[in-house]
């Protein structure tokens, strides 16, 4: 591939995106169209596209998402997919903030693997946990009168116990 | 002035909100969870309760695949000892649930697919309810002769599919003991149709696999397929040759003496395939 000579090798192109913060970054094409929104984008401009603004995703919450795009650029070859499932273990265990803002990246971005691997996560952190402890582990408010509530478990007491 | 605005708008970004995730990520989410896990998700706040509300109720809801759960059953004959109650106990959970009955004298006939097969003794008639979503509804069933206080064996009854997933089921059930009885129901109609199992077969064990019922017959061993959709139900093959099993036996040593049971289970695997379990369970028992 190093070797091409026809210049117009996607996989070495450098796509620039820039966050809602402001800050630029240079990723390769094949990471950054990991994205389904950064693809279509990347269509829709051709090659005079200079800067793609992503007006929805901060700086920080970038980096980790181009983390994750990076180590998913390629495909994975039964040797390897052991560890990239410990090396994705390892990236969606991140705080509840910033596992918030990587997944609504994830979602504007439509990266639809990344998508399931975050959605998979938060619900192994609602699974067999009661409201209660629901709220805290997100820090959620209860918006629900004492009525509502009582309501809503009456439907179901049995699963509140 | 600006600088200090920018700060304040770039901490409020920051500040996750859960409960105002889009509808589309929450039913992400749902997805992974067990129906247990959703009842749970629904008291968590506003939001999430509308999100997987409105999850639960769309006809393309498709229930995660989950552990059993497994159900305790007594089968109790007097009023004093039926249990308002029914007891389950979920093995990712590793604890029992108890689900308060809507009725208490009802007794419970079996169930398949998630879904009850309970009798109202007042009424006589039968009724299919899920324990776990009363909001479903119950299904009124039609009135059924022959004496359905013999359906005591919980093997001997089965759904085509389930009812939370299409209307387009039929029950099976086998009613009286001498002869056995089949009767089907297909939902919406108003009565049962039945038919005498040859003589001298003793049903034990029945499932739905491709849309046919298998049952075993004990004492032949044999594994009989009926096809249920004609008017008539009737046989269309059997398979010969089940393994030998002892209904009951003895077992004696020294000190105790045990009641050696068995029992044969049909089990339909992922692969299609149509298992036998043997279950085999010793009592101790005083001499």
């Amino acid at each position: 591939m190093a070797s091409s000579t026809s210049g117009s090798s996607s996989s070495s192109k450098v796509v620039k995106i820039r966050s809602s913060d402001n800050e630029n970054f240079e990723v390769e094409e094949a990471a950054a169209a990991r994205s389904e929104t950064i693809k279509k984008l990347l269509e829709d401009v051709g090659d005079d596209a200079d800067v793609i603004p992503l007006p929805n995703v901060d700086a920080k919450t970038l980096v980790k998402v181009m983390e994750w795009c990076k180590k998913h650029m390629d495909d994975v070859d039964e040797l390897n997919k052991e560890e990239m499932k410990t090396w994705d273990a390892e990236f969606v265990d991140m705080d509840q903030s910033c596992l918030y803002n990587v997944l609504l990246a994830a979602n504007f971005l439509n990266i639809k693997e990344l998508l399931d691997q975050l959605t998979q996560k938060v619900a192994d952190m609602i699974k067999g946990k009661s409201p209660e402890e629901i709220r805290a582990t997100f820090n959620i408010k209860n918006d629900f009168t004492p009525e509502e509530e009582a309501e809503i478990r009456k439907q179901n007491a049995w699963a509140f116990e | 002035m600006a600088r200090s605005f920018d700060l304040q708008k770039k901490k409020r970004v920051a500040m996750p909100q859960w409960s105002e995730l889009e509808a589309d990520v929450l039913e992400l989410i749902l997805k992974r969870l067990a129906a247990i896990d959703i009842i749970r998700f629904k008291a968590v706040c506003k939001c999430w309760n509308i999100a997987a509300s409105s999850y639960v109720s769309s006809p393309l809801y498709t229930p995660m695949l989950q552990t059993p759960w497994i159900m305790f059953h007594h089968n109790c004959i007097t009023k004093k000892e039926r249990s308002s109650s029914l007891t389950f106990f979920s093995l990712s959970e590793n604890k029992p649930f108890k689900i308060k009955k809507d009725h208490e004298d009802d007794l419970v006939l079996g169930l398949s697919h998630g879904w009850l097969l309970n009798f109202n003794v007042e009424s006589r008639t039968p009724y299919l309810v899920n324990p776990f979503s009363s909001s479903e509804g119950k299904i009124q069933l039609p009135w059924i002769d022959r004496k359905f206080f013999y359906l005591r064996n919980f093997n001997s009854v089965v759904l085509s599919s389930g009812p939370s997933r299409s209307k387009n089921f039929t029950i099976a059930i086998i009613n009286s003991f001498f002869p056995q009885r089949l009767s089907f129901w297909d939902h919406g109609d108003t009565k049962w149709r039945s038919i005498d199992i040859l003589f001298g077969k003793v049903y034990e064990h029945m499932i739905c696999h491709n849309g046919e019922i298998y049952a075993f017959s004990r004492n032949t061993r044999t594994v009989d397929v009926w096809d249920f959709h004609g008017v008539s139900p009737k046989q269309t093959f059997y398979i010969e040759g089940v393994p030998q099993t002892l209904h009951e036996q003895w077992k004696v040593t020294k000190e105790k003496a045990y009641s050696v049971q068995r029992r044969i289970y049909l089990v339909e695997s992922w692969l299609e395939d149509v298992l036998f379990v043997d279950k085999v369970f010793l009592k101790e028992s005083t001499i």
